[in-house]
């Protein structure tokens, strides 16, 4: 069994996890379809955020040249990594430059992506979550599970006793209130001593030069406001030409991630403390990621996911994800686009096993607020993946068969006379399937003859018409 | 910038510009949602100003023709706390005069951000209850404040304190982001470096979706605001 089964398998037999996964996802569906009231609008802002973020892959050359332009022209100084490994190492010059020894960190899942809290720790340099989920978990020593709420696999108890055991606190497990005034108490302390702050981008702004944050809690907002230095890291998919589109683009990233209208701050920064400013970090560095982006880039089957503005829709509307969650992935991006991503991003050929998981239902494509064809992707996919693959004879003689049945009228009559023969149908299911499953009884009667049989009876009905 | 980042910026710009190439050959279409035309739903009828700032779960302040002393008495009796409160405020002349007339007022005491933040860290984070700032503009349909900090009101202002309270009743009103966007914004991002569009007090619903308010910022948001900006007679 691959490790990924065995993730699946374990997730399952969670039941803890199952009922924390069914609640999140409930509530985060209900709200976001609670929170497209004027469904004209909604396509309003589709089209112009559709239409901005899939010209990316074609203007991304001059995009990053023209925000790297702006940016420095603001003092904002910009770096540029072309995988995980460039980038660490760009920040961990920076911090030794100014004897950084303790970082904040914002939600980032760029971040994430580079290993950032680890590779920081290596080298002696504290690095603490401010978000309250993923300092949840990080108290956890886990990764996040979801991109937009991190924490969502674990209940108010088990927070609550993390919170007793790591932080020494009276946690009550009733009270969440409570439980957000230990995490803000904290990480006041946190953010009060950190040299440098780190946050991700949702957003950057090619032609003013403008990083655009959004989020609910302030953490981010604190992590670029408070320390001396603020260091931002961005996929190079984050920019944007203008902030001409940013409304639209707000509009569909917050109502598909939690189903609000607007976040409680959307934070626009367009450089450091100025000389007459009285607060703010006197320097911001702008760290640019490409870690498999550009491959994404060059591969026509997989372009349009740069258009991606990482809300979660598509995870949170797949039955896959909404059963295992998002650890059994063993990606940085679960879920759907994770599935489609990941190969490139975190590279390695075990990513693509992450194909399997998948129905082919659909319900990602029609979630995506900006009309990536998800579905289309991974059945491209699975098809590239497969003609590479052309020792499977078993199985290509099974479609060969497959495809000679549905193309012969008179096979497919036989084959289903075949299927209702008692004993017969269960043997064509496979031991593996049938194990934990009961193998379906074939009806009495095949679709063509109910259809027969109805297509008679109304003919012989002369009220049928004018029913 | 130093070689190493110089190189990965010319592999990267490189890489996309053979990128853009093919695909400019190659123009995948994008496949657009189909239509659906829904009615209107009557519920969704916008709300007025001031049910999408009290929905946002701001505390709402009318003034219509008050004197200064009046509305800070007005922000005070709705902060409604007998401990003696501790607030901090910009520099300039306005914000002096509302400094003057705060000292004033029961139980009352009221510093300047007159130091750079280094100095002032510990006191902000311990001692300060209220951060004042003013606003210039408000956007109507999500109920949201433009805060643009500068030299004189510091971006900590509205955001270390527990008590935030914002005097508006000066602001525009724009009906929708849109509408802000297509006209204040470049103007804004020349004059700040920091631009905070703020819809609601800290919040966060990160411990089993259960909603709580101050999670790192503040946790009361009190916003001033004229009856002519309600428009609601
Ligand atoms: S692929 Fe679409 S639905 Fe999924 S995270 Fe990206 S934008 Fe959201």
């Amino acid at each position: 069994m691959t490790p990924f089964n065995e993730r699946i398998i374990e997730a399952l037999e969670t039941p803890e996890l199952r009922s924390n996964l069914r609640g999140a996802m409930d509530f985060l569906r209900s709200k976001r379809s609670l929170s497209i009231e004027d469904y004209a609008l909604w396509q309003q802002h589709q089209d112009i955020a559709t239409d901005v973020r899939h010209a990316l892959p074609q203007q991304l050359p001059e995009l990053l040249e023209q925000l790297e332009q702006s940016c420095t022209r603001n003092g904002i100084e910009v770096h540029w990594a072309a995988d995980a490994s460039d980038a660490r190492k760009i920040f961990l010059q920076i911090a030794q430059a100014t004897n950084a020894t303790r970082v904040i960190k914002g939600k980032s899942m760029a971040s994430e992506e580079i290993e950032l809290n680890t590779h920081l720790e290596q080298h002696g340099i504290e690095s603490t979550e401010s978000d309250m989920g993923e300092f949840i978990v990080q108290l956890a020593n886990e990764k996040p599970s979801h991109i937009i709420m991190p924490a969502l696999h674990k209940n108010q108890e088990q927070i609550a006793e993390l919170f007793n055991q790591k932080l020494n606190e009276k946690a009550d497990a009733s009270d969440v209130d409570q439980l957000i005034g230990i995490g803000r108490k904290v990480l006041r302390e946190k953010f009060k001593q950190a040299d440098i702050g780190v946050s991700g981008v949702n957003f950057a702004a090619a032609k003013s030069g403008t990083l655009c944050l959004v989020e609910n809690e302030g953490n981010g907002r604190l992590s670029t406001s408070v320390p001396n230095c603020h260091i931002a890291i961005m996929g190079i998919d984050k920019v944007i030409p203008d902030l001409s589109s940013l409304p639209s683009l707000l509009y569909l990233l917050t109502r598909s991630a939690t189903g609000q209208e607007i976040t409680s701050y959307v934070n626009l920064i367009s450089g450091p403390r100025k000389p007459d400013e009285l607060d703010g970090p006197k320097s911001v560095h702008l760290i640019i990621l490409d870690n498999g982006r550009s491959s994404i880039a060059s591969d026509p089957a997989l372009a349009a996911t740069l258009a991606c503005i990482r809300c979660g829709a598509c995870m949170n509307h797949c039955p896959v994800y909404t059963k295992i969650g998002g650890h059994a992935y063993g990606t940085t991006y679960p879920g759907p686009i994770g599935q489609v991503i990941s190969p490139q991003l975190d590279g390695g050929e075990e990513h693509n096993e992450l194909l399997n998981a998948c129905s082919l239902n659909g319900a990602c494509g029609e979630a995506c607020p900006v009309n990536i064809e998800l579905p289309d992707m991974i059945r491209e996919l699975r098809n590239q993946r497969s003609a590479a693959q052309p020792n499977h004879t078993g199985e290509k003689m099974v479609w060969h068969a497959w495809r000679a049945i549905h193309q012969s009228p008179r096979l497919y009559q036989l084959t289903s006379l075949m299927m209702r023969i008692p004993g017969l149908s269960s043997l064509l299911f496979p031991r593996r399937w049938t194990k934990g499953r009961t193998s379906p009884t074939p009806a009495n009667n095949t679709l063509h003859a109910l259809i027969k049989a109805k297509t008679n009876h109304d003919n012989r009905d002369p009220q049928h018409e004018h029913k | 910038m130093n070689t190493n980042s110089q190189n990965a910026r010319e592999k990267i710009l490189e890489r996309l510009r053979l990128a853009s190439r093919a695909a400019a050959r190659k123009k995948p279409d994008i496949q657009k949602k189909e239509r659906i035309s829904i009615q209107d739903n009557p519920l969704s009828k916008p709300l007025s100003l001031r049910d999408q700032l009290q929905k946002n779960r701001f505390e709402v302040i009318v003034v219509r023709n008050e004197t200064l002393p009046q509305i800070l008495s007005a922000i005070v009796e709705e902060i409604d706390e007998s401990r003696p409160l501790s607030w901090l405020l910009g520099n300039g002349a306005v914000n002096n005069s509302i400094v003057d007339h705060l000292q004033k007022i029961d139980r009352q005491t009221a510093h300047q951000f007159d130091q750079p933040f280094e100095t002032l860290k510990d006191s902000i984070f311990n001692d300060i209850d209220i951060g004042l700032t003013h606003c210039e503009s408000v956007i109507k349909n999500t109920g949201t404040l433009v805060i643009q900090p500068s030299a004189d009101e510091p971006r900590t202002l509205s955001l270390i304190p527990p008590i935030h309270v914002i005097i508006a009743n000066k602001a525009v009103v724009f009906d929708s982001l849109d509408g802000y966007f297509a006209q204040e914004i470049e103007l804004s991002l020349i004059e700040h470096s920091n631009l905070i569009f703020v819809s609601s007090p800290s919040k966060t619903a990160d411990i089993q979706q259960k909603l709580a308010y101050g999670a790192h910022g503040p946790k009361r948001v009190i916003v001033v605001l004229s009856d002519q900006q309600l428009n609601e007679e």
